[in-house]
């Protein structure tokens, strides 16, 4: 891990008319470095990783990727202009998310789910797309339902391919918005394994989870977030179990992770 | 009841009937393809974020959607040319009156279906980097199409039924010749009878095909 961030989002604002829902988040997320983002619901952890990658765009501050800023651009006389669709999108490609409602597309097999990114906007020839992709589907346990279509799919499997169509395009960063949320508690564990090899494979990540032993164990870094402000922030064992503040110790006294691994 | 059926008579004015039932494909052909164009053009205009668009688009579809078919057809015979000096025969303002009607329901059903595509699809799409148009192109499109597919046909079989109207104004398709047929020769039971069975054929195997093509893509596709 070095110290440079490959993410750095500077007092990053947003409000829906006069809610005020961001009120300048700051942090960094390094090479490799996996962050949880904790919060009550409503506290606003969607909208601040839904900003990260501009599919809510942002009343104020910057996100930069790679010192890239992110969705907007300042041209040399210092005049600071929206991006277009097709700058941001350029921009996107280098940053996957993964979905509460997993959102694979329904016409799509689960291979053509994983393949559609790389080929689309990548411009990966076809048949490098489907062996990569079909990788990636083996190595979320998926393999044999490659040619299957989502409905036919678990809920578990279906988020397992999200990832795997997250993984496809070789993203800088990868964004998960609870995505376990969605799922039967039985179903919960096969995608945690999943992410959690991800965390210790090098993957950057930036998660928002409400699974704490998760948050514990794949975390670096673990971030609460209060009516859009981050009151805590550090390694996982000091924030969950020596919170300074009063709003998290009340946040974590019912939440404290069981023993054992996540998954 | 005595009536002495003959059937013969179809046979010996073939030609005739046979050439009406190509002008009513024709004016069905003809008017579903610009209505679909119609729609096409006035579905996003619909449903476009500035109301100097969608006002005057939906109220021409609120419009055209309350007036009887055959008003349309009539309407635009009679005050088309005094309008806008438009000289249109027969068979073309019938193919227009029609395409309007429809284009106003295809309109309707094309922007349901975009509208009923599921938002966290369309983000899915933008987060791998997706422009717009190619989400709309690879991801709306595909998922309304599925889900436009069955009102599509219904509205299609609207038309087809619609295009009888231009026998009001003496467009030779088929109940127009059908009718003229049967008073000529005095068996309207076998002229017509023809008339409605060409419909049955035509339509019925239409619907049933639909009615499979629509199970199957839902179980396919959309079944949870
Ligand atoms: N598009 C929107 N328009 C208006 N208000 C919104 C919008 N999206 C979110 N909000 C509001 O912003 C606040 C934060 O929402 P957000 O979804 O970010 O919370 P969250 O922390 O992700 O909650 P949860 O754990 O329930 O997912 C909420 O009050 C929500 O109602
Ligand atoms: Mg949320």
């Amino acid at each position: 891990m070095t110290d440079t961030p490959l993410l750095a989002v500077e007092d990053l604002r947003k409000s829906f008319g006069s809610l005020e829902v961001l009120k300048g988040a700051s942090f960094t997320v390094r090479p490799s470095e996996v962050i949880g983002l904790l919060g009550r619901s409503g506290s606003g952890k969607s909208t601040l990783l839904r900003c990260l990658n501009m599919l809510e765009t942002p009343t104020g501050g910057r996100v930069l990727l790679d010192g890239e800023e992110i969705g907007f651009k300042t041209d040399p006389s210092g005049r600071r202009r929206a991006l277009s669709g097709a700058e941001v999108a350029r921009q996107r490609a280098r940053m996957s998310m993964v979905f509460q409602q997993f959102n694979l597309w329904p016409h799509r097999t689960a291979l053509g789910n994983v393949i559609e990114g790389p080929i689309q906007v990548l411009g990966v020839p076809p048949e490098q797309a489907r062996t990569e992709g079909l990788a990636l589907l083996d190595r979320v346990g998926l393999l044999a339902k490659a040619d299957v279509h989502p409905i036919r799919l678990s809920g578990g499997q279906q988020q397992r391919v999200a990832i795997a169509r997250a993984l496809a395009m070789r993203p800088k960063i990868m964004l998960f918005d609870e995505p376990t949320s969605a799922l039967d508690p039985e179903l919960v564990a096969e995608v945690l394994q999943v992410m959690l090899d991800l965390a210790k494979t090098g993957t950057t990540m930036v998660v928002v989870t409400h699974e704490m032993a998760f948050a514990r164990d794949a975390c670096d870094t673990v971030m609460l977030l209060e009516s859009g402000e981050i009151i805590e922030r550090g390694p996982p064992d000091q924030v969950m179990s020596r919170p300074s503040d009063e709003r998290a110790r009340q946040f974590f006294g019912g939440r404290r992770p069981n023993a054992g691994a996540a998954a | 009841m005595s009536y002495e059926w003959d059937f013969s008579i179809l046979l010996q004015y073939r030609e005739l009937l046979l050439n009406a039932a190509l002008t009513t494909f024709q004016l069905v052909a003809l008017s579903v393809t610009l209505g679909v164009l119609i729609g096409l053009a006035l579905a996003p205009l619909r449903m476009a974020e500035a109301r100097l668009l969608r006002y005057p688009a939906t109220a021409l579809i609120e419009f055209i959607r309350s007036t009887p078919p055959l008003v349309l057809v009539v309407w635009s015979y009679y005050c088309l040319p005094i309008l806008g000096g438009l000289a249109l025969s027969a068979f073309w303002t019938c193919v227009l009156a029609i395409a309007l009607y429809s284009g106003v329901f295809f309109a309707e059903i094309f922007r349901a279906g975009v509208q009923a595509v599921d938002r966290g699809l369309v983000e899915a799409g933008l987060a791998v980097g997706m422009r717009p148009a190619t989400v709309l192109r690879r991801v709306i499109g595909p998922v309304a199409f599925l889900r436009v597919l069955p009102p599509f046909t219904s509205q299609c079989v609207m038309a087809i039924k619609n295009s009888v109207l231009g026998s009001y104004i003496a467009v030779g398709e088929i109940l127009y010749e059908g009718q003229r047929l049967s008073t000529q020769t005095f068996r309207p039971l076998e002229v017509l009878t023809l008339v409605a069975a060409f419909f049955v054929a035509l339509i019925l195997p239409m619907t049933l095909a639909a009615g499979a093509l629509e199970r199957r893509i839902f179980l396919r596709y959309f079944r949870r």
